[in-house]
C-alpha cells in the first residue's frame, strides 16, 4: 500500500483539513492518559477528524480494503493505553461528534454522538432535571463514545451502576464499514444483546457512531458527609458497616492521609490533616428517605469509631467537600513528579486486607502510594508517586503494579474495575481466565472482526487472535474425546 | 432422575440431566455423535415462546447444576448454579435480608439460568433494572462444548468482553449457562401498594408517565385491563415512613381516585407475583410484548386500541419502561393478522414486538422472531463461533431461521 495515496484517499472522504498525517501532528496520538512506560506507544499512520458516521464507515471500509488496522479515540483520557495504535494503523478520532441529537425528557433518553463530553451531556439535560449517571473522574474530558468502549464508571456507579447499565441501543460502524443499529435488550426486542457486548469491548468490535443512553432524575434532595477516621482499617470497616446495613449511597469514596496531606493544602475542601483517612458519602433520594439514610450513616460511622463526621451545610459546602475528591489526582503533582494510577477491584470484604497489602506494596518497594478511590464498590485506586528522571522509579513501579495485581487476583478480584485492559494488563488476563474462558473471548472477536483490523494487540493476550484458537480449539476437542470434532 | 414430559407440546426423544459444567460438555459430545441436536431446558415455564419444532432429539435438563456456590451476604454478590429454582435462590437471599428485585412467573419453577437465559424483567425494571444490570460474571458451556467463564465477582468489572450480559436473553442459542454471578439488592423493609378505581386505559397510561417521569424513587407503575378501561397500580418500597410519605406524595400528584386500602407489606409483594403468574398465559391463549419509548406508550395503545379487532383483549402496560403486552385467545387473531394490523398502522416504525407465548399452532404460521437483517447477520456470525454445528436449540430462534422482514 503507498501510504500517500492512502492519505490521499482519507482526504477526500474527511477533507484535508481533518487529516493528520505529519510527525509533529501525529506525536500527540503516539499516548492515551496511561503512563509512558507502563504501556507501548506507537505513532498512528494517519489520525482522521470525522464528523458523520457516513465519514467514519467510508474510512473503515477505506482501511478494510487496504488491511489496515483502525483505532477508535474519543479524548485520550484513557489509563490503559486503549487508544494506542498498535499495528500503526489509522486513528478515528471521533471529537468533532459531538451533537446531542435528541433528548426525550419522558422516556428519559438521549441520543448522542460518540464525542459528546460526558460533563456536558449532565449538563444539556439539566434543565429537564435528568442527567447522566457515569461520571469518571475525567468526566469534564472523556466522552460518551469512550465511557461506552470502556464500560467507564464513577464515584456516582455504586448506585446507578457502570456505562452497560445506561445505554439502550448503539449504532456502530462495524470492522467492514457496514452501518448497524444494536439493541439493547428491552421490552418487544427480541434475538442477542449486541449493544452489551458492544459495551466495554474497547474498540475491538465496532466503532460507536451514536448512542441512545438512559437519564436519570436529578434526585429531589442531596447529602454529602464528611467522616474522618483515626486508622484505615477503621475506614475500611465503616464501608462495609454501611454496606452490609443495607444501606446503598450514591457514593461512598475513601481517600488515606497521603492524598489528604496533597489535597488539603491546594484546595482546602475541610479535610482533617490529622485523619487516617476520610469517607465521603452522598445520600440522595426523597428529602424524608434522605434525612432517614444521613441519619443511620451518622450513627453507623459513630460507632465504628469515626473521630469526626460532619455534613455539608449548602450546596456550596458539598461542592467544596467534592472538589477535595475529584481534583485529588490533580494535586498529587505536590507530593511527586508522576505518578501511576492503579485500577483494581476487590469483594468489598476483603478491602481492608487489600489495602493492608497496598501498604506493604509500599514498603517494600519504596514506593508512597496514596489511596483515592471508590470504597462502596471496593474498587481501588492506589497512586503510585514516582520521579522518571530518578534511574530505576520507572522499573520499581512496574514491579510495584506485579504484585499489586497478583495480591487482587489472590483475594477474588478483577484486573480492572473501569480502566479496562488495554495494552496495560493485556499480559494478566492469563491469571485470570483459562486458555479456554480467552477463546470463547477470541471467539466474539472472531464473529465481529475475523481480521482483526479494530484497535489490534488489546485485552487478548497474545496468541489469542482468531483463526488460531479455532484451531488451537479443535485440536483440544479431538484430543480431549479421541475423535475429530464435531 | 429426568421427567417424561412435553416441551412446547413435544415428547423429547431423551433427556439429559448433568450435573457438572463437564457433564453439559460430555452431552453435547454425545448428541452431535448421534447426529442430534439439544434443547436446554429449565423449569420449562418460558418455552412456548420459539419457532415450534416438531422433534426435539435431546432434552438438556439443567435442574442437576444446582446450588449457590458462592455468597458473601456483605459483599451483595451471590454465585448460584443455573438450575437452582429461582425461589430457592430468593428464599436464601431474603434469610439475609436480600433480594433479586426481579419478580417471574411460577419462581418455584423457573431455574435461575433459564430467568437469564430469556432476560425475564418484570414491572420493577422501571427502577431496579434487569436482571443484565446484575449480571457479574457467568460460566457456560458453548454449543461446542467450550466449558468457560467470563466476568467475576466484583460488583466492577472491565477485563474482557461481556459474554456473561450477552448471554443475557440469548436463548440458549450460543451456550447453556452452568452458573451465573449476580451482585444483590437489599430487600427493601417495607413496601406499599397504591390501587387506583378503574378509569379510561390512555388516560391510566398518561398519568403513570406523569408520575414516572420526575421520580425515580417508584419501583414499579402498572396499567391493567383491556384497552378500553383499566386499573392504575404502584408499587413502593424501603424504609417504612419515608416510603408512607412518598405515597402521600405520589396520591396528591396524581389525582387518580385511589382506593383508600392500600395492600402493604407480604400481601403487596404477593399482589405482584399473582400478576406475573396471570401473565404467563394459559392454554389456547396468546400473549404478545410491545416495546416503544415510553413517550410513545400512549400513542402506541391509541392506535393499538383502534386497530386490534379484538375487543376483549387483556392488556397489561408498564408505561414508564416502555412495555405493553397485550393477551388474547390464538383463534381471535392469528399471527399473520397480527403482523398485517402492525405495519398497516405504521407501528412498525415506532415500536417492536415480541411473542411473549402462545400455543405451538400459532406460532407455526412463520417465523415469530422479528429481528432486522443487519442484526441477524452478526447474530448468525456469533452462533457460529459459539456453536458451529448448531447444536442448541436447532430450528427454533432467530438464528437459522429464514430472514423476514416485516
Amino acid at each position: 500500500m503507498d501510504r500517500q495515496h492512502f492519505i490521499s484517499e482519507l482526504e477526500s472522504i474527511c477533507g484535508a483539513a481533518n487529516v493528520r498525517s505529519r510527525p509533529a501532528d501525529l506525536l500527540v496520538y503516539e499516548y492515551d492518559g496511561s503512563v509512558d512506560g507502563a504501556v507501548e506507544t506507537e505513532r498512528p499512520l494517519a489520525v482522521v477528524l470525522p464528523i458523520s458516521t457516513d465519514q467514519v464507515a467510508a474510512v473503515v471500509r477505506l482501511a478494510h480494503r487496504h488491511g489496515v488496522p483502525v483505532v477508535a479515540r474519543g479524548a485520550g483520557t484513557g489509563l490503559s493505553g486503549g487508544a494506542v495504535a498498535r499495528g500503526g494503523g489509522v486513528i478515528i478520532a471521533l471529537t468533532r461528534m459531538e451533537r446531542v441529537l435528541r433528548v426525550d425528557p419522558v422516556s428519559r433518553t438521549a441520543l448522542v454522538e460518540p464525542g459528546v463530553i460526558n460533563l456536558e451531556l449532565s449538563q444539556t439535560v439539566a434543565g429537564e432535571q435528568l442527567f447522566f449517571a457515569p461520571d469518571p473522574s475525567s468526566q469534564k474530558a472523556c466522552t460518551i463514545g469512550g465511557n461506552v468502549a470502556e464500560n467507564s464508571g464513577g464515584p456516582h456507579c455504586l448506585k446507578y451502576g457502570v456505562t452497560t447499565n445506561h445505554i439502550l441501543g448503539l449504532e456502530v460502524v462495524l470492522p467492514d464499514g457496514d452501518v448497524v443499529w444494536l439493541d439493547s435488550n428491552g421490552p418487544g426486542i427480541a434475538g442477542l444483546d449486541l449493544a452489551a457486548i458492544l459495551v466495554g469491548s474497547e474498540g475491538m468490535l465496532g466503532i460507536v457512531t451514536k448512542a441512545l443512553v438512559k437519564l436519570m432524575p436529578s434526585p429531589e434532595a442531596v447529602h454529602v458527609h464528611l467522616a474522618a477516621f483515626g486508622t484505615m482499617d477503621d475506614a475500611a470497616a465503616a464501608v462495609t458497616n454501611i454496606i452490609g446495613a443495607g444501606i446503598l449511597p450514591a457514593s461512598l469514596e475513601m481517600m488515606d492521609h497521603l492524598t489528604i496531606e496533597a489535597v488539603e493544602p491546594a484546595y482546602h475542601a475541610g479535610y482533617p490533616m490529622d485523619a487516617a483517612a476520610v469517607l465521603l458519602v452522598e445520600v440522595d433520594g426523597t428529602r424524608q428517605e434522605v434525612a432517614d439514610t444521613s441519619e443511620r450513616i451518622d450513627r453507623l460511622v459513630r460507632e465504628g469509631g469515626a473521630t469526626s463526621f460532619r455534613s455539608a451545610e449548602d450546596s456550596v459546602e458539598q461542592d467544596l467537600l467534592w472538589k477535595g475528591r475529584k481534583m485529588a489526582l490533580a494535586a498529587m503533582g505536590r507530593l511527586a513528579p508522576n505518578y501511576y494510577l492503579h485500577d483494581t477491584v476487590v469483594p468489598r470484604t476483603r478491602l481492608m486486607e487489600m489495602l493492608r497489602s497496598v501498604n506493604d506494596i509500599s514498603i517494600i518497594h519504596q514506593l508512597p502510594i496514596a489511596n483515592v478511590f471508590h470504597a462502596g464498590d471496593g474498587n481501588l485506586h492506589p497512586l503510585m508517586l514516582f520521579d522518571r528522571r530518578k534511574p530505576g522509579d520507572v522499573e520499581r513501579i512496574l514491579e510495584a503494579s506485579h504484585a499489586l495485581i497478583h495480591s487482587t487476583i489472590e483475594m477474588g478480584g478483577a484486573l480492572s474495575g473501569e480502566h479496562g485492559i488495554g495494552s496495560e494488563k493485556r499480559g494478566y488476563m492469563e491469571l485470570v481466565y483459562t486458555h479456554d474462558d480467552l477463546c470463547a473471548m477470541a471467539g466474539v472477536k472472531d464473529a465481529f472482526d475475523p481480521r482483526s483490523l479494530l484497535n489490534p494487540e488489546k485485552v487478548l493476550p497474545k496468541g489469542y487472535m482468531c483463526g488460531e484458537v479455532r484451531a488451537l480449539h479443535n485440536q483440544a476437542m479431538a484430543q480431549k474425546h479421541g475423535i475429530h470434532p464435531m | 432422575m429426568t421427567q417424561k414430559r412435553m416441551i412446547d407440546g413435544v415428547l423429547p426423544g431423551t433427556w439429559a440431566r448433568p450435573e457438572s459444567p463437564e457433564g453439559v460438555a460430555e452431552a453435547i459430545h454425545h448428541a452431535g455423535l448421534r447426529g442430534q441436536w439439544l434443547l436446554p431446558v429449565g423449569g420449562g415455564t418460558a418455552q412456548n415462546a420459539a419457532n415450534p419444532v416438531d422433534v426435539i432429539p435431546v432434552a438438556l435438563d439443567t435442574t442437576g447444576l444446582t446450588g449457590i456456590r458462592d455468597y458473601e451476604p456483605t459483599d451483595l454478590t451471590v454465585s448460584v448454579a443455573s438450575g437452582t429454582r429461582w425461589t430457592d435462590l430468593q428464599s436464601t437471599l431474603g434469610e439475609n435480608g436480600q433480594q433479586i428485585p426481579v419478580d417471574v412467573p411460577f419462581p418455584d419453577i423457573a431455574t435461575v439460568g433459564g430467568v437469564v437465559a430469556m432476560g425475564y424483567a418484570g414491572p420493577r425494571r422501571l427502577r431496579d433494572g434487569t436482571l443484565k444490570d446484575l449480571l457479574l460474571g457467568a460460566s457456560f458451556v458453548r454449543g461446542d462444548g467450550l466449558v468457560a467463564k467470563a466476568g467475576g465477582m466484583v460488583v466492577k468489572n472491565v477485563s474482557g468482553f461481556e459474554i456473561a450480559r450477552l448471554l443475557h436473553g440469548s436463548w440458549g442459542s450460543l451456550a447453556v449457562i452452568t452458573s451465573v454471578n449476580l451482585k444483590v439488592i437489599p430487600r427493601p423493609e417495607f413496601e406499599l401498594t397504591l390501587l387506583a378505581n378503574e378509569l379510561d386505559t390512555l388516560e391510566g397510561a398518561e398519568r403513570v408517565l406523569r408520575l414516572t417521569r420526575s421520580r425515580s424513587t417508584i419501583a414499579a407503575a402498572t396499567v391493567d385491563g383491556t384497552l378500553e378501561r383499566a386499573t392504575v397500580a404502584v408499587r413502593l418500597t424501603g424504609r417504612e415512613q419515608p416510603t408512607l410519605e412518598l405515597a402521600r406524595e405520589v396520591k396528591s400528584a396524581a389525582s387518580l381516585g385511589w382506593r383508600d386500602d392500600p395492600i402493604d407489606g407480604e400481601a403487596s409483594a404477593e399482589w405482584w407475583q399473582a400478576r406475573e403468574d396471570r401473565l404467563a398465559g394459559g392454554d389456547g391463549r396468546v400473549s404478545i410484548e410491545v416495546g416503544c419509548q415510553p413517550s410513545n406508550a400512549v400513542e402506541t395503545l391509541r392506535t393499538l386500541r383502534s386497530a386490534l379487532p379484538v375487543k376483549s383483549l387483556e392488556f397489561h402496560a408498564s408505561p414508564g419502561a416502555g412495555a405493553i403486552e397485550l393477551a388474547f385467545d390464538a383463534e381471535a387473531l392469528a399471527l399473520s393478522t397480527w403482523t398485517r394490523i402492525w405495519t398497516e398502522h405504521g407501528l412498525d416504525t415506532t415500536a417492536r414486538f415480541t411473542v411473549g407465548s402462545a400455543p405451538p399452532s400459532w406460532r407455526a404460521e412463520r417465523d415469530v422472531w422479528f429481528i432486522p437483517a443487519a442484526q441477524r447477520k452478526l447474530m448468525a456470525a456469533l452462533k457460529d463461533a459459539f456453536d458451529p454445528q448448531n447444536m442448541l436449540n436447532r430450528g427454533r430462534l432467530w438464528t437459522d431461521s429464514p430472514t423476514n422482514q416485516l
